[in-house]
């Protein structure tokens, strides 16, 4: 093997020496440190790999921000998210994006970014809620070209909580309405939910036992106008091939 | 950070015990998915996390295949 293929002139080798021959399989090592292989041998034929031109993005858990949280927690990282919705924007044979939600909320700045990007997205996307799409999942649900709720899943508005040391001074008070109206701005802008019925819905009193709020189940959440249609997965997909078809349509429409 | 989650934040933020498993990003073959450990470079498969349908598919990804990989 050719050991200079892996030598990165980059890598604090370049000290004027000849690097030792085990230094230049370094890369190489380190990738394969980050490799699994299975311990079962399937005794298969390998069938060719069907195409789908439709990928689908699970967020299930917390979604994690900027600080990793504590391993008992199931999350969804933003470092993982952001580059495949840049992947799927990308690729030539992916025409929809289906985004699979069921999340108890987590980091504003991590949820905010992945909504914007679905949101800005050229191709089709469609949300589904099942599950539980609460606090920070509503404007991802919302971001998608049609949205879709399980009849059993349900949503909780409620107003945004700070934790950990905080200065009671009208400053804090001020920070978390800002931090709240980038949430309300980004739903009431991809949802056909008005400014002051989700503001009446995120201070209600008297709907949640430990917070003040409310939650939204399957059809409730179509009513409000928050999500557009209450089904499953198969009608989420059929939408979803529906404008699919509808921008193929779009491209293929001669200039007139 | 500013979590906002229904989530007790008790419970998100609480310190990991001494049973907590330990969770690795790895990828068999082309497929990124995440394993939890279970031994010394010897783990089962948690999650897919690829967003092509079809890595679903494929029997050597199930959750809970075992994999060995070099600790």
């Amino acid at each position: 093997m050719d050991h200079h293929s892996f030598y990165l002139p980059n890598t604090g080798m370049d000290s004027g020496e000849d690097a030792p021959p085990d230094k230049d399989n370094a890369p190489a090592e380190r990738d394969k440190r980050r490799r699994a292989r299975t311990l079962r041998e399937f005794g298969t034929l390998s069938i060719p790999e069907a195409k789908s031109n439709i990928h689908a993005m699970v967020i299930v858990g917390q979604i994690e921000g900027h600080v990793v949280l504590p391993n008992q927690n199931k999350t969804t990282k933003y470092e993982h998210i952001l580059p495949q919705l840049v992947a799927l924007e990308q690729h030539p044979d992916i025409e929809g994006v289906l985004i699979i939600l069921n999340t108890v909320g987590g980091d504003v700045e991590a949820g905010l970014a992945m909504a914007e990007m679905i949101s800005s997205i050229s191709k089709p996307t469609v949300s589904l809620v099942l599950g539980g799409g609460h606090s920070i999942g509503v404007p991802i649900a919302v971001s998608c070209s049609r949205s879709f709720i399980a009849e059993t899943a349900s949503m909780t508005i409620h107003p945004i909580r700070i934790t950990g040391q905080i200065l009671t001074v009208p400053q804090t008070f001020e920070y978390l309405e800002k931090m709240q109206d980038r949430v309300v701005r980004f739903v009431v802008k991809h949802s056909r939910i008005t400014n002051e019925r989700f503001r009446e819905l995120m201070f209600r009193t008297g709907e949640l036992a430990r917070d003040i709020g409310t939650v939204l189940i399957g059809r409730e959440a179509v009513e409000c106008g928050l999500i557009d249609e209450v089904g499953g997965i198969g009608p989420a997909l059929q939408s979803l091939q529906r404008l699919i078809e509808e921008a193929r349509a779009g491209r293929e429409a001669p200039l007139q | 950070m500013i979590l906002y989650t229904v989530a007790q934040l008790e419970i998100v933020l609480a310190e990991p015990g001494p049973g907590t498993p330990k969770f690795h990003e790895m990828l068999v073959g082309d497929v990124p998915v995440l394993v939890q450990e279970t031994g010394a470079g010897r783990g089962r498969i948690d999650r897919v996390l690829s967003t092509d349908p079809n890595h679903f598919l494929r029997p050597e990804l199930s959750p809970g295949t075992q994999v060995a990989f070099e600790a």
